[in-house]
């Protein structure tokens, strides 16, 4: 399993949100971190197929990012994802489930175990609209999950959860990422430290560090916090 | 293991149609846009200087009491002959003729042949008063205000040949039936069910993409599987479902309201009973069917429209404003029918087309040799631009990008 990100740029008429972004990533667990502005959601859009890049490639295991397969392994929670106020969080997680292309049997069994994973089947047949922030990022995480990606990309995943909830989180993602790539984007350094097996960091669209992090490397919060202090100082 | 599940993004794209309050309400308000047009014939009192003369519902009663009378009579001598002397029974120089017993006694019982009389023929009030009732005449003089009609509507040689065929396969004597409540919905309910048959269309549909990105649900969809393929096509099939089915609920309502109020007898009348200046052999009801059926296929091709144009704004209001600008400027503008194809063309577009004399144009279209009347050719190029739009759209879909949020 491995996903091939080639000197990857995205640029806009005046500003290049990314650029020549490379890596190779295998199963595990990758945190993106960087400031706001830093690219990391522009990046996670090409990577997910739904922001053409102004050049480079992302293949995963040889398929390209415009193609079905390609979607067809891949979980995405965006940074801010809508929902149907309407529909009950099984209706919801049924219809992700069809547009992943999951057969209607299979869907319903796998949408139940996520909304217990998630702590929702209480709520299972309550309308979205009546759900809390945190309610409905743990659905938003819930439907990611519906089609077992091989390649789980979640942007900003902790926002709106409370504390008890993100450590849930990081015990998930570490599950998680034991059979997959997961790449996980914040700019809270305490989100990913002790899970990631490999830290991405951001600025200004590129990228600065990219590698493992252990202890002896010192404080990853002093280290990314440096970096800002580099950007203020410039 | 993978599935299309076009079945189950259809069900739940039709979902989130229905679960939009104001569909309802549009329906609701199309709904009751419906019954009076469908009742205001009857609705209301007649007055005279002032004064109450009667109500228009006792007025219909007693001409549709007349009109039955007549029905399954035969347009020719005797008849003609009979309202001749009927209507000569009327004072000479009476200035409201209508106000005169002797109108109401002895000529209204006829007044439907003699409207008949006056609208084949061309004649005016007096002229037909006046006229010597001949039954070859009538058909004669028929023939020739037709001639005249076709002249008017810059007919070529080879079209005006082809309704001379068709007036001549025309039965004659024709029958008289009372067609009244088939006659309402094929000739006076279309142009309204058409018009807000769009505006349903319109406010339903122009949310079904462009909610996708307002609401940012877009992300999830497009990085499904399905999202950049089924997705579409379900979404499509949903819309034009919908569409179809919002204005079949209001024909059915036209229909049963016509029926009911006005009698359901007079599928099997000429359809120039209630539409002089038309040579097709067609009965109110085959016409009556054809209007609906363009209904049909007008509302799939205006709800493919509708929402392949919000998926290229991506957003609905905006939709609607291009929508609602488009039928409003349709109805103020004309062009003259001296520009004969301009005009043509003109009429063929959804919100002018709705209506008896454009889908009943006597202006054909030449085809490869063939030479096809409006309500045969413009069904199949709307079902082509329908086509055309739903492959533009799905490029447009598949291209769309996600960014500056």
């Amino acid at each position: 399993m491995e996903l091939v990100i080639d000197r990857l740029t995205k640029q806009y008429r005046n500003r290049i949100a990314v650029d020549r972004v490379s890596v190779k990533m295998q199963q595990g667990v990758y945190g993106l971190l960087g400031a706001n502005g830093a690219g990391k959601t522009t990046l996670m859009r090409m990577l997910c197929g739904i922001l053409r890049p102004t050049g480079g490639t992302v293949a995963f295991d040889g398929m390209d990012v415009s193609e079905e397969a390609y979607r067809a392994v891949l979980g995405y929670l965006p940074q801010d994802f809508g929902y149907y106020p309407e529909f009950t969080a099984t209706d919801f997680l049924l219809y992700l489930a069809a547009l992943k292309g999951i057969p209607r049997a299979q869907a319903k069994k796998k949408a139940a175990e996520l909304l217990e994973l998630v702590s929702l089947q209480e709520s299972r047949r309550k309308k979205i609209k009546t759900f809390s922030g945190g309610m409905k990022q743990r659905l938003g995480i819930a439907q990611a999950l519906l089609n077992d990606p091989r390649l789980l990309i979640l942007d900003e995943p902790t926002a709106g959860l409370d504390p008890k909830e993100r450590v849930r989180f990081r015990n998930l993602i570490e599950r998680l990422g034991k059979d997959r790539i997961v790449l996980l984007s914040t700019h809270i350094v305490s989100d990913i430290e002790h899970i990631a097996d490999q830290i991405l960091m951001m600025k200004a669209g590129r990228l600065i560090y990219q590698g493992g992090w252990d202890e002896e490397m010192g404080d990853l919060e002093a280290f990314y916090l440096s970096q800002f202090a580099e950007e203020e100082g410039e | 293991m993978q599935n299309h599940n076009l079945g189950t993004l259809y069900c739940y794209e039709m979902k989130k149609i229905m679960k939009r309050k104001l569909v309802w309400a549009t329906m609701f308000v199309c709904l009751v846009g419906v019954i009076v047009a469908v009742c205001s014939g009857l609705m209301g009192n007649y007055y005279v200087d002032g004064e109450l003369r009667d109500t228009h519902y006792h007025m219909y009663q007693v001409d549709r009491q007349y009109m039955e009378a007549l029905s399954g009579r035969v347009v020719d001598q005797q008849l003609l002959t009979q309202m001749e002397e009927a209507y000569a029974m009327i004072p000479p120089g009476a200035e409201r003729y209508t106000l005169t017993e002797e109108y109401q006694t002895y000529a209204r019982p006829y007044s439907e042949i003699f409207n008949l009389v006056r609208t084949w023929t061309g004649m005016k009030m007096e002229e037909v008063k006046a006229w010597k009732a001949d039954e070859q005449a009538l058909y004669r003089m028929r023939q020739e205000n037709l001639e005249k009609e076709w002249q008017d509507a810059m007919l070529t040689e080879k079209e005006k040949a082809f309704w001379r065929e068709k007036e001549a396969q025309i039965d004659k004597p024709v029958t008289y039936l009372y067609y009244d409540g088939l006659g309402r919905c094929a000739v006076h309910m279309v142009p309204t069910i058409g018009v807000l048959m769009l505006l349903f269309v319109a406010v339903s549909l122009s949310g079904i993409f462009a909610e996708e990105h307002t609401r940012r649900t877009d992300q999830l969809i497009l990085t499904g599987a399905k999202g950049k393929s089924t997705a579409y096509y379900a979404k499509i099939l949903a819309g034009i479902s919908f569409a179809a089915l919002g204005t079949l609920v209001m024909e059915t309502l036209t229909v049963i309201l016509a029926l009911s109020l006005y009698g359901a007898g007079g599928f099997e009348a000429a359809f120039q009973l209630a539409y002089a200046g038309y040579s097709y052999p067609l009965t109110v009801g085959q016409a009556c069917l054809i209007e609906y059926g363009i209904l049909l296929v007008t509302a799939v091709t205006g709800g493919v429209f509708v929402m392949v144009l919000s998926e290229v704004l991506h957003n609905s209001l905006a939709t609607l404003a291009v929508c609602t600008g488009w039928i409003i400027a349709s109805m103020m503008i004309y062009i003259p029918e001296q520009s004969r194809v301009l005009c043509q063309i003109w009429n063929w577009q959804p919100s002018n087309f709705l209506a008896v004399w454009n889908v009943f144009d006597v202006r054909m279209i030449p085809l490869f040799g063939w030479c096809l009347v409006s309500w045969q050719i413009v069904p199949v190029l709307y079902l082509l631009f329908a086509l055309m739009a739903v492959a533009l759209g799905i490029r447009v879909y598949r291209r769309y990008q996600v960014s500056g949020r």
